[in-house]
């Protein structure tokens, strides 16, 4: 049954596909009209629809011929922006050129993006039961950019334009351009001739971040055994303060060879212990079993992990990395943990990684547990956000508040649980920005 | 969907010609004199009304349910193709209110949740909206179509009103002539197809069996096409036909006849010399045999789900008058067959019959002729069977018996004739078929004994149904035998094997048993919809619709009313000289009062952005004014307006502010 759904599903939104790029508006609406003339006219004695439909399938047949014999050639070049934050609109040019010896109007431009139907494995893994409506849904979100065909200007022969196009970034991930398309309609206005452009690109769609007040991490400064390099890496580099004499015992390694040879006495590289603040921001990526319920259900689920992602990227972008380091703690396929501030990552960095963090269904919450107590040793506090308020969370957070780490615990939730302690911050789905104003 | 924006705008003679040619070729010439100025002279007053999209999803509903309403009441009282013909003629008049609505709001696009459930349910991240005029437009031609005004000026009007919206919206850089050829080409290929459609279905009516194509309810009184000859099985539906019921709980007619066949050429059976002629009724009584009365005779009542304008009666062995037929006409032939004219739906009619009274005229030459193809065989055995000796009903019964031994009714047959005639072939060699076979055998073989025969087709009636204590006849039930003429009368001769209904009614499996129990079911809904329809009061039903529709039509009323009273004073008011919503705000005073006194906010900052500034630079408190700005800011941005009580507190507040400034100023 899900083979057999997966592929009309897949028929229909090719189907609707080469609707939306052969045909113009017009050209719909005579294919609507001929489809309808097709139900009534059926018995040619008892109306005159057929006729309607005899007239229809020619203008269409007319037009097809029409579209591929005046289709053209053309130059395509797209300059995509880097990366764009989700919920934005975005622009970015395109240079379109005329390669014919005649002017073209008419043109429209449809920018291709990757297909987002999904394959039968994903499809079946994220939905009970197969319907169109689940189907249109998981589109949607595979689509981070929406990107709406737009009309050309009128190009003279052998020239070019350069235009502006806009987008709407809806989702977070990368979006993948597979090239351009150039269509331009027959004499008769009805159905479009296409000029294919490979003209591949790529474009980050980065979280959508709220606005978030100045916030006054827990903790304290702690020493970083082995300095800034080693808190995120390994090797001996501890912060350099100055040089002095050689005392017997000093290692050989730390001899300033240029200036023993400029005052003929041994000088050695003095260094000094790091001590600052280290903060982890920890994001649950384990949300709830979006087969388990109905369409609304692993709808309202996806919100969830979705707003708990801009929540965090908001808080990344917040915290001043300069004074100290923040580790972006999740897991995915295995426990990740990003650093940055100091010479390590910017904030824009973790921004790209979080663009791509997905729900976690095949590991337990255990391991981001253990991930986070094994290092809670250099951490002055913690960021949590969590996705719900269960025993394995519970605990969790329990082992960091024994373990002396100073937390602040956010919950991304539509339903806050009864229990909840006092130092439990619940943020709602939709209502994130009120909820981060709180903070 | 694309995007590109929609450049061509409809103009309102467009609108007013595809209106035009709906009310030339339906004939409701005063319903488009209707609709075409109402909605014309939406494009040109400025009489218009803002209409919320919840509003118009509202008229579109009630647009949906009431449709539908039609659509069931054409339905039980047409039945199909008639209902969906006439559904799609009136389909624009009936969102005619949306259109109405939409035409005189000021909205030029119409969101698509308007017409799509699904986008109410499930919206998009950003409204979908469309121009609905053109598609609008296409419909009114559209339904046109359903009038089946079969002139070519149908076709001139078709390709004028397409033409004009292409003309102008073709690529610039097409010139005329080449859109000219292209449309001149499409409109020939265009004709040449429907021509070609229309001919090849005329062709297949004429080649398919009639049992196939019209599924055995639909008779044609000159021609019977049968199956005789078709390689393969025969399976007839088990849709209801008649549901007959007998007076005072007497037994049914076995058969119910329909139309008698003289002539049998090919595989079919012709009428030939049979010319109607008119029966006349008195009001719902048509006698058909003016010499015995009728009171004595037996009665059955007789309802016919045929939905064709002209059919023809399915009457017992002895009809003497139909009686309680609602009929425009009557015709009947000397074949017994009796063809009314009506209006389109569902009829019932009672038949008086059971004397010796025959609709049949006497025999003709036409009625003892055998095709030269089957001669030979069939005078060979009536000479072996020496029919000609024998007394008429003797030789009758002779033939009876020779079909009963031996023969066997199948409704499949494996291959084709072996000899050139598949009758003869049934005769002599593989003596299985259905009763078209029986029939033409039985009628050729007695007229090779000298007895005049008739091939006749009816209907027989076996299935009793006691929910409605009654009886089903079906698709499959249809029948044909022969009519003889024994001893100065016609009589009836079944030679087919009585077990053809049980094989008939066997041939479908257990689902098309528990299939055709549903249709039963709606069948009877139908049935007894159909009969409430027509023993109802037309002035109750017409005071039971405007129960309905009126209370709509105030409330729609009142809704226009109270956004015209409401709604656009607000936003009359909000507008000013310069046309900007909004811009009569107090708050202006507010920012002269601050400009005299050096603090001018910039042109190319906001109202808080310049209140922070004054905070930051000029340690000037905005504490009071910052309300003041969100009030002022919804008031001029806010797409709904600002509601009245809060517009009176905007006033009030700056008035406040400004006597406190001024107060503060002085001290």
């Amino acid at each position: 049954m899900w083979k057999f759904f997966h592929w009309l599903f897949s028929k229909i939104a090719a189907g609707q596909r080469v609707i939306d790029r052969r045909f113009t508006r017009a050209g719909m609406l005579v294919g609507g009209v001929l489809i309808a003339s097709a139900t009534l006219g059926a018995d040619t004695n008892q109306t005159v629809s057929y006729r309607i439909f005899a007239f229809a399938v020619a203008l269409l047949l007319v037009g097809a011929i029409g579209a591929w014999l005046q289709r053209g050639r053309y130059t395509v070049v797209r300059q995509l922006p880097r990366a764009v934050t989700a919920g934005d609109a975005f622009h970015y040019r395109v240079t379109v050129g005329n390669l014919e010896n005649a002017p073209r109007d008419g043109l429209a431009l449809i920018d291709e993006l990757a297909d987002p139907r999904p394959p039968l494995a994903e499809f079946r893994a994220r939905y009970k039961v197969p319907t169109y409506r689940a189907w249109k849904q998981m589109i949607r979100n595979k689509n981070a950019c929406e990107i709406k065909e737009i009309a050309l200007p009128d190009i003279a022969p052998r020239s070019v334009v350069e235009i502006t196009v806009t987008g709407h970034a809806q989702h977070r991930g990368n979006q993948h351009f597979q090239g351009a398309v150039v269509a331009r309609a027959d004499p008769l206005g009805l159905v479009r001739g296409l000029s294919l452009h490979g003209v591949p690109g790529n474009l980050l769609v980065l979280p959508k971040r709220y606005a978030t007040p100045p916030i006054s991490l827990p903790g304290s400064r702690r020493h970083q055994p082995g300095g800034v390099a080693l808190a995120t890496g390994i090797g001996d580099s501890e912060e350099f303060v100055g040089l002095r004499d050689y005392r017997p015992g000093d290692p050989l390694q730390r001899i300033h060879w240029k200036s023993y040879a400029r005052i003929g006495e041994p000088v050695v590289r003095e260094y000094q212990d790091e001590y600052f603040e280290r903060h982890a921001l920890i994001l649950d990526t384990f949300g709830s079993d979006t087969r388990a319920g109905s369409i609304k259900q692993a709808a309202t689920a996806t919100s969830a992990f979705e707003e708990a992602v801009s929540v965090a990227a908001s808080l990344a972008y917040t915290v001043n990395t300069q004074e100290c380091l923040l580790d972006l703690m999740f897991v995915g396929n295995e426990s990740y943990c990003y650093t940055a501030g100091r010479g390590q990552l910017s904030a824009g960095s973790l921004m790209e990684v979080l663009a791509g963090v997905q729900l976690c269904a095949s590991q337990p919450f255990q391991t981001l547990h253990d991930a986070v107590i094994a290092r809670r040793a250099q951490l002055t506090g913690s960021i949590c956000v969590l996705l719900a308020w269960d025993d394995a969370r519970r605990e969790f957070i329990r082992d960091l508040q024994k373990s002396g780490v100073p937390l602040l615990v956010l919950l991304v939730t539509k339903e806050p649980p009864e229990d909840r302690p006092p130092w439990l911050r619940v943020i709602e789905p939709g209502k994130v920005l009120e909820g981060l104003a709180q903070l | 969907m694309n995007s590109v924006p929609d450049i061509l705008k409809i103009h309102p003679l467009m609108l007013v010609a595809a209106i035009g040619f709906w009310g030339w070729q339906s004939g409701q010439w005063l319903a488009a004199a209707v609709a075409a100025p109402l909605l014309c002279a939406s494009f040109y007053t400025s009489l218009h009304w803002q209409q919320s999209t919840a509003t118009l999803c509202r008229v579109a509903d009630f647009c949906g349910v009431f449709a539908l309403l039609l659509g069931v009441y054409f339905y039980v009282v047409h039945g199909n193709p008639q209902a969906i013909i006439l559904f799609f003629l009136w389909l624009p008049m009936l969102f005619l209110p949306l259109a109405l609505t939409h035409a005189y709001s000021p909205a030029e696009r119409m969101d698509a949740s308007v017409l799509f459930w699904s986008l109410r349910r499930d919206p998009l991240a950003r409204p979908a909206t469309f121009d609905p005029w053109f598609p609008y437009y296409a419909v009114w031609i559209f339904s046109a179509s359903a009038a089946n005004n079969r002139s070519e000026w149908f076709d001139i009007g078709l390709v004028a009103l397409v033409g004009l919206p292409l003309v102008r919206l073709r690529p610039l850089s097409y010139r005329v002539g080449a859109w000219a050829v292209a449309f001149s080409l499409a409109a020939g290929v265009g004709a040449a197809l429907h021509f070609g459609m229309h001919k090849t279905q005329l062709w297949l009516q004429e080649a398919v069996p009639e049992w196939l194509s019209a599924d055995g309810s639909r008779t044609d009184p000159y021609r019977a096409a049968t199956d005789i000859g078709h390689i393969g099985k025969l399976k007839d539906s088990d849709t209801i036909v008649l549901r007959v019921f007998p007076a005072g709980g007497t037994k049914p007619p076995a058969l119910l006849h329909r139309a008698s066949y003289n002539t049998y050429s090919g595989n079919a059976w012709l009428a030939r010399s049979a010319p109607f002629a008119n029966v006349s009724g008195a009001g719902d009584l048509w006698p058909l045999d003016k010499v015995s009365g009728t009171a004595a005779s037996t009665r059955v009542a007789i309802h016919d789900y045929t939905v064709r304008p002209n059919p023809v009666l399915s009457l017992p062995s002895g009809a003497m008058a139909v009686e309680a037929l609602k009929a425009i006409n009557m015709q009947r032939n000397a074949l017994g067959a009796v063809q009314i004219v009506r209006e389109p739906g569902f009829f019932s009619y009672t038949v008086a019959y059971g004397g010796t009274y025959a609709l049949e005229g006497p025999p003709t030459a036409d009625d003892t002729r055998v095709p030269n193809k089957e001669r030979e065989a069939f005078e060979a055995l009536a000479v072996e069977m020496g029919l000609r000796q024998l007394k008429p009903d003797d030789a009758a019964l002779a033939v009876k018996q020779y079909f009963a031994l031996g023969y066997r009714y199948s409704t499949y047959q494996k291959d084709a004739p072996l000899v050139g005639s598949a009758i003869v072939d049934f005769l002599h060699r593989s003596k299985s078929g259905h009763c078209e076979y029986f029939a033409t055998a039985t009628a050729l073989l007695l007229r090779a004994g000298g007895i005049p025969a008739r091939y006749a087709t009816g209907f027989g009636v076996l299935e009793k149904n006691d929910l409605e204590n009654g009886y089903l006849v079906r698709t499959r039930h249809t029948h044909a035998w022969v009519r003889a003429y024994v001893n100065g009368a016609w009589i009836d001769i079944d030679t087919t094997p009585p077990m053809w209904s049980e094989v008939e009614a066997d041939a479908g499996g257990g689902w098309a048993k528990s299939w055709s129990k549903v249709t039963d079911l709606w069948s009877w809904a139908r049935f007894r919809a159909s009969q409430a329809w027509a023993n109802s009061d037309e002035r109750k039903l017409l005071i039971g619709g405007l129960i309905v529709v009126l209370p709509f039509a105030l409330w729609l009323a009142w809704r226009l009313l109270r956004s015209r009273t409401s709604k656009n004073i607000e936003l009359k008011q909000m507008l000013t000289n310069d046309g900007r919503t909004g811009a009569d705000s107090e708050f202006y005073r507010i920012e002269q009062q601050l400009a005299q006194a050096g603090l001018r906010r910039q042109p190319h900052e906001t109202a808080r952005a310049w209140l922070a500034r004054l905070e930051r630079d000029a340690h000037f408190d905005t504490g009071p004014l910052q309300e003041i700005v969100a009030l002022h800011n919804r008031y001029r941005f806010d797409p709904a307006g600002l509601p009245v009580a809060l517009r009176a507190q905007l006033r009030e507040r700056v008035q406040r502010w400004l006597v406190t400034q001024t107060a503060t100023q002085k001290s």
